[in-house]
């Protein structure tokens, strides 16, 4: 016998005939000695009974249903049968709202970035900018002013670099002035032409460089080393003491360094002391140079010619007119010999001047001079803000009314777009 | 008279005469699904007319493997299925309707349009009722009950349009019943009259 509940679940299908022959066995079965389910069943077929008895033939859609769905459809057929426009200008119209925000965005950029990056000139946004501009000709990098003090033989250039440090923001401002030549880059290129075509390079480069230090005696001996283990010389030197009371002391060294170790003899002289200026001056002589060789070698050749014609003149005074003219020449060789020495040898080593000074931090006796001043000075910066903001609000004004033409159309084509849009949404939606 | 099929493959080629065929053939069918779904004639016209646009729309994506008849019927109790999911969010009308209702003692879990014990016999007033039984059920009852007991539906077309297996219909149909039965035995209580008079 099995659960009424069971028996009762099936008792829908089994109105419908929905059962599995086995499972309406077990029904009819179980039915024969179950009152209850009978009256269940009996009840449930009347349920069905009544239901099937809802009469549908009085369900009929309303009078105007087919007009009505006759017109909606008309409408539907409209829509779906949208040209290449009309979805244009769907997709348009309906994505308006999306993109707008992206273009004015854009346009805001395309307007603020310019702004931006020239700077509304506020204080030491000039500077930056200028330092910003070397920093893109020359990526800060000392050891390569050498090579940048390049040119082609015919170009006659003369290039300064100097390095000078603010001790008040210890930033180093990096000033280069160049005299002749195109840019830096194509000086490079220029460069190694020049030495792959067998023309040699003769620049002779001078730097400065001014040191303060803790010991002078100790930076002094440091240099001599340097200058030893470097194959170059002291030139000169000269030490004296600046400060009678604190016997501190101060002095030049002038350096010949080989010209290839240059610029690491210049950062390792950096690394003695702080460093408050910094000079490179090279000077292409290449020129001068090759002039000078090519005269030498056409010296030459009239010594030799001279020679000649000694070994075959005859009459005396020939022969003395032909020994006057061959001494001539042979101090002008001797003059030319003399100054290509001097060009390859300065151009084989550069000269570094160093100033060396001793300082010494006052610490055994109390100094009020750090406020010396201070009333001006405050007076002073006070000042060179107030101006430095006036003169930014300057740069605003002037700025914006740069600007201005850009902002115009902007506005007005954001206006223009704005409009359309919502025309076509106006015209897509009324559709 | 034109082959269904026929008229299908013209509607799907955009032919509006053939499409109105098939509303003509269909209308009455859709229309009273949709009657005996929503209880009223605004809602029921409304969303036939929204059924059968959904078929025009679609018909080119129908498979004659299909009928027509299943096809559309599973399109208007989808339809009627969204409405009442929407109807629910928001406040159904048919909960204000109640409260005018004197009697105190009638529970509010199914509208009763029929005030007196007698009249839920009589013919006219049987067929409100029933309406109201189906109206209190919950929507997937509501769904089983019309297809089969009222359309006729064989189980299988019924799956399909529901787009579940026979055994939810099955067991969907069983529940619907058994309360309408119990809803039913109830209200006879309720008036005094036995349930053998059912």
């Amino acid at each position: 016998m099995r659960d009424c509940n069971k028996i009762q679940e099936m008792l829908s299908s089994y109105i419908d005939d929905y059962l599995e022959p086995t499972e309406k066995g077990d029904l009819l079965e179980h039915l024969k000695g179950c009152p209850e389910c009978q009256r269940e069943l009996q009840a449930l077929q009347e349920v069905v009974v009544m239901f099937n008895s809802l009469d549908e033939e009085e369900l009929v859609p309303p009078a105007s249903f087919r007009r009505e769905l006759r017109s909606k459809l008309e409408k539907e057929q409209r829509a779906s049968k949208v040209t290449y426009i009309d979805k244009a200008t769907k997709y348009f119209s309906k994505s308006f709202k999306s993109w707008m925000p992206l273009a004015a965005a854009a346009i805001l950029l395309l307007v603020l970035v310019p702004v931006l990056t020239n700077g509304f000139g506020l204080i030491g946004a000039k500077s930056a900018k200028e330092e910003a501009k070397y920093d893109s000709v020359a990526p800060s990098a000392p050891p390569r002013y050498g090579s940048l003090a390049g040119d082609d033989s015919s170009a006659k250039m003369r290039m300064n670099e100097s390095v000078s440090y603010d001790s008040a923001n210890g930033s180093p401002e990096i000033a280069f002035s160049k005299d002749a030549g195109p840019n830096m880059l194509m000086m490079e290129q220029e460069q190694t032409m020049a030495d792959t075509t067998g023309i040699e390079q003769k620049i002779i480069k001078t730097g400065h460089i001014n040191l303060e230090v803790d010991s002078y005696k100790d930076v002094n001996s440091h240099i001599k080393d340097m200058a030893r283990e470097m194959q170059g010389y002291i030139v000169s030197e000269n030490t004296h003491v600046y400060d009678d009371q604190r016997k501190l002391l101060a002095g030049s060294i002038a350096l010949r360094i080989p010209q290839e170790r240059f610029d690491e003899a210049l950062d390792r002289l950096e690394n003695m002391g702080s460093t408050n200026n910094r000079t490179v001056d090279s000077q292409d002589v290449t020129e001068e140079y090759v002039d000078v060789d090519s005269r030498l070698k056409a010296m030459r050749m009239k010594e030799e010619r001279l020679l000649s014609i000694l070994e075959k003149s005859g009459t005396l005074g020939d022969v003395l007119a032909v020994e006057n003219e061959l001494a001539r020449t042979r101090a002008d060789l001797e003059a030319l010999e003399g100054r290509l020495r001097y060009l390859s040898n300065r151009s084989e080593l550069s000269n570094i001047n160093v100033t060396v000074r001793e300082t010494l931090t006052p610490v055994k006796q109390i100094k009020t001079t750090g406020l010396e001043g201070i009333v001006t000075r405050t007076q002073e910066a006070f000042i060179k803000s107030i101006n430095s903001m006036i003169m930014g609000f300057g740069n605003l004004v002037v700025d914006f009314g740069a600007y201005l033409p850009f902002i115009i159309i902007t506005l007005i084509s954001l206006v223009i777009l704005w409009i359309i849009g919502k025309k076509l949404k106006n015209k897509y939606i009324n559709k | 008279m034109l082959l269904e099929e026929e008229l299908i493959t013209r509607s799907q080629n955009g032919d509006m005469d053939s499409f109105e065929e098939l509303i003509v053939r269909y209308e009455r069918r859709v229309y009273s699904i949709a009657f005996r779904f929503m209880g009223n004639q605004e809602d029921a016209s409304d969303l036939a007319q929204e059924a059968f646009l959904k078929a025009y729309q679609a018909i080119k994506n129908f498979r004659q493997e299909a009928s027509f008849s299943t096809w559309i019927c599973r399109i208007v109790s989808n339809v009627c299925r969204d409405q009442l999911r929407k109807a629910k969010r928001t406040i159904q009308s048919s909960l204000d309707e109640e409260v005018w209702l004197e009697e105190g003692t009638v529970t509010k879990q199914f509208k009763d349009n029929s005030p007196t014990a007698e009249q839920v016999y009589e013919r006219k007033e049987l067929k409100e009722y029933l309406q109201g039984l189906i109206d209190n059920l919950n929507p997937e009852y509501r769904m089983v009950v019309v297809l089969r007991d009222i359309q006729g539906y064989s189980y299988e077309e019924i799956a399909e349009m529901l787009d579940c297996s026979l055994g939810t219909v099955k067991s969907r149909l069983n529940r619907a019943r058994k309360a309408l039965r119990e809803q039913i035995n109830s209200d006879g209580h309720e008036r005094g009259e036995g349930n053998e008079r059912l």
